[in-house]
């Protein structure tokens, strides 16, 4: 690996506005394993559905931080810091909330219009809570990740400018989405200190663009399928025109899987090249459009074919995939530059974040 | 004697350590310069529970955290007395082994019987406002959408409604709970159905359809009665949300894709819900065709008239319809009793 990277290694050093000279990257290490993840996941899947989802939390907690606690960079493992009363007062939160839109929605087709605005306006809030939780509860080194993104800010990323975007008949919305990403990624800390980076918008073109190119022949191919099957289907040939509606269905989600995934690859491998940690670190990421897509398509292949008994072993590959496409070079004096920084460390500014820190996800 | 590595507070400085524990306490020595560092009891430091193959990571009470990698004296001298623990479970292959049948077992057990279960406590409990508003606007939106005012003359409609009130008193049912109105459907075509509030619609093209025939429209809206007696919207909307988010707390980390699968599951499951209504409510019409004297062949015969309609359904086009296939109602209506 240390060959085969030196050229993207100059190509990296020499991309940077500060003189940064021979960056010596190392790629994160994943030392978890399917079999062990197995178990841990079929505890917490039974004892998920014993408990009506309460522990839900607690398998959230205990999955995440096998994958955290797995994951090493130069010798030092990440750490998840989430308690799981946390998680589970965010997530009695969030499945009150979805209770109630569900039912003023089924109550009132009206209040579905109103209530459809009132997620729109809250999804910028749900976006730093989210995001704030996250990182808060992300540790290296026994230093804590964090998100210092405003909700103002968001506001306007995640409801004003996708609504804005609607009246340039979407043309604007890869530049919404780079907006996205740049408050995302622009606003984490790492200790006290915060990422930064210029990230290109004509990049989000090229990638959704790529996305578009890898998905039309096969939107035309499933057109051509769609007509002939909607003349089997005005015929007594019934089930054949099911077993073409089952296969132009997983067509659908491939199409869409690999076309997510050209757009993923291309932005990923861009973000980690220009977000840095000023002083601290500097990113790279190296997946392939070829690699990713293999690994999505066996492991959905093989979620279907198991009756989702593969979920775990699929989760294990993903998360190996990623880490070892990730490479971090750490800086020559990053532990006196962090230190520095700590010393800013506002215990009450801590504190009242912590009122905030519940992950309103489901998931 | 173990070896681990310590994280000073404050700082991302690492240094490695050497660990002995002596009557309880931890010492801590630097590894290298084997220089004595801190000392700690178990009641000082906290630790997250144990899980497989992953360093242990204790806070010290001066912020610094030490982690580390070997198993052995410090998971004993961190977790104490054996005690029954999630880490046990998971370790154990016949627990894994019994959980993966129990697994499907359970699951069933929870989307066939409990969820409907306190759907029923939920539907019971839903105030009759929100019942009515509900109805009206449903009935409103369709109104405005795709039905319109019925071609039916006004005196037949005033007499078959009439007819099915009698009908309805001789049931015991309190009348004034059931609104019958006609509506012309282009769109829709031959259909009934009722609102929660127990406003009900039947269609010219249904009237049509059977030929005026009084005996097999009151068969049809007896079913609609049924619907309304169980409370069966309100005990469906009740099942879509209690079985959505069971869904999503058990599979919800799992990636986007399956979740495109988690929604045909879940529409398999919701359409398992709506059929089992169905059958309730056309058990219901059957009965109470009896029990005001009547033929339950006027069902048989109302759904025969609708068969036509539909034409044969394939097994798979079945598990992804909300009603059950009209043979097996027309068969049920036929045999039961």
């Amino acid at each position: 690996m240390e060959n085969t990277h030196s050229d993207d290694q100059s190509k990296i050093a020499t991309e940077h506005s500060t003189p940064v000279d021979n960056l010596d990257f190392n790629k994160l290490n994943f030392h978890g394993n399917a079999k062990a993840f197995f178990n841990i996941w079929v505890v917490n899947t039974l004892l998920t559905i014993l408990t009506l989802g309460v522990y839900s939390a607690w398998a959230k907690v205990r999955t995440n931080r096998y994958i955290y606690s797995n994951t090493e960079l130069d010798g030092h493992r990440f750490s998840y810091l989430a308690q799981p009363i946390q998680i589970l007062k965010g997530r009695i939160v969030a499945a009150l909330l979805i209770g109630l839109y569900f039912l003023l929605s089924s109550i009132s087709p009206f209040g579905a219009i109103f209530l459809g605005l009132v997620v729109l306006s809250l999804t910028p809030i749900l976006v730093v809570l989210g995001m704030r939780f996250n990182m808060r509860m992300t540790a290296y080194r026994n230093v804590r990740f964090g998100f210092k993104g405003r909700f103002a800010r968001a506001f306007k990323v995640y409801a004003l400018f996708p609504l804005l975007s609607i009246f340039t008949l979407n043309l604007a919305f890869p530049w919404v989405l780079k907006k996205m990403d740049e408050f995302k990624f622009t606003h984490i800390t790492f200790g006290q200190k915060q990422f930064e980076g210029e990230i290109e918008t004509s990049i989000y073109y090229l990638a959704t663009f790529m996305g578009a190119f890898v998905a039309l022949p096969v939107l035309v191919l499933l057109g051509l399928l769609s007509a002939i099957s909607g003349n089997a289907g005005t015929s007594v040939l019934g089930e054949s025109f099911t077993l073409i509606s089952v296969f132009l269905f997983l067509l659908y989600i491939v199409v869409i899987l690999v076309s997510n995934t050209a757009f993923q690859v291309v932005v990923r491998n861009h973000v980690f090249s220009r977000v840095t940690l000023p002083e601290v670190a500097h990113m790279h990421s190296d997946i392939s459009f070829s690699g990713l897509v293999t690994l999505k398509l066996t492991n959905f292949l093989a979620i279907i074919c198991s009756l989702g008994l593969a979920i775990p072993w699929a989760k294990i590959r993903s998360v190996k995939y990623f880490a070892e496409h990730t490479l971090v070079a750490t800086l020559p004096n990053a532990d006196e530059v962090l230190e520095q920084f700590q010393d800013d460390t506002n215990a009450i500014a801590e504190e009242a974040a912590d009122l905030l820190d519940i992950d309103l996800s489901l998931g | 004697m173990s070896k681990g590595q310590l994280y000073l507070a404050g700082k991302s400085t690492c240094i490695p350590v050497s660990l002995v524990i002596e009557d309880g306490t931890l010492f801590i020595y630097q590894q290298d310069t084997q220089a004595f560092m801190s000392a700690v009891k178990i009641n000082e430091v906290e630790s997250p529970s144990r899980l497989a193959g992953v360093p242990r990571e204790i806070k010290l009470p001066d912020g610094a955290l030490l982690s580390v990698l070997e198993q052995g004296e410090v998971d004993d001298w961190l977790d104490g007395e054996p005690r029954h623990s999630v880490f046990k479970l998971e370790k154990s292959n016949i627990v894994v082994v019994l959980s993966l049948l129990a697994i499907p077992l359970t699951l069933i057990a929870t989307f066939k019987y409990l969820i409907p279960a306190l759907a029923i406590t939920f539907a019971n409990w839903v105030p009759d406002s929100a019942v009515k508003i509900a109805s009206q606007h449903t009935l409103y939106l369709l109104d405005k959408s795709t039905l319109e005012p019925s071609e039916l003359k006004p005196e037949t409609q005033e007499t078959y409604i009439a007819q099915w009130q009698t009908l309805i008193e001789k049931l015991n049912l309190d009348s004034t709970r059931f609104n019958i109105q006609f509506r012309h459907a282009q769109e829709m075509g031959p259909n009934a159905f009722a609102l929660p509030d127990g406003t009900m619609i039947i269609t010219d093209e249904l009237v049509t359809l059977v030929n005026h025939d009084m005996n097999l429209l009151t068969a049809i809206l007896l079913h609609e009665i049924g619907h309304v007696e169980h409370k069966h919207s309100m005990r469906l909307i009740a099942k879509t949300l209690g079985s959505s988010l069971i869904i999503n707390f058990i599979f919800g980390d799992v990636s986007a894709l399956i979740e495109a699968f988690g929604g045909f599951s879940s529409t398999v499951i919701q359409n398992q819900f709506s059929r089992e209504l169905e059958w309730e409510a056309d058990n219901y019409a059957i009965t109470n065709l009896e029990q005001l004297g009547m033929d339950k062949e006027n069902f048989a015969l109302a759904m025969e008239s609708l068969a036509d309609l539909i034409g044969e359904q394939s097994g798979f086009e079945q598990l992804l319809s909300s009603h059950p296939a009209i043979q097996e109602r027309i068969e049920n209506a036929r045999t039961s009793k």
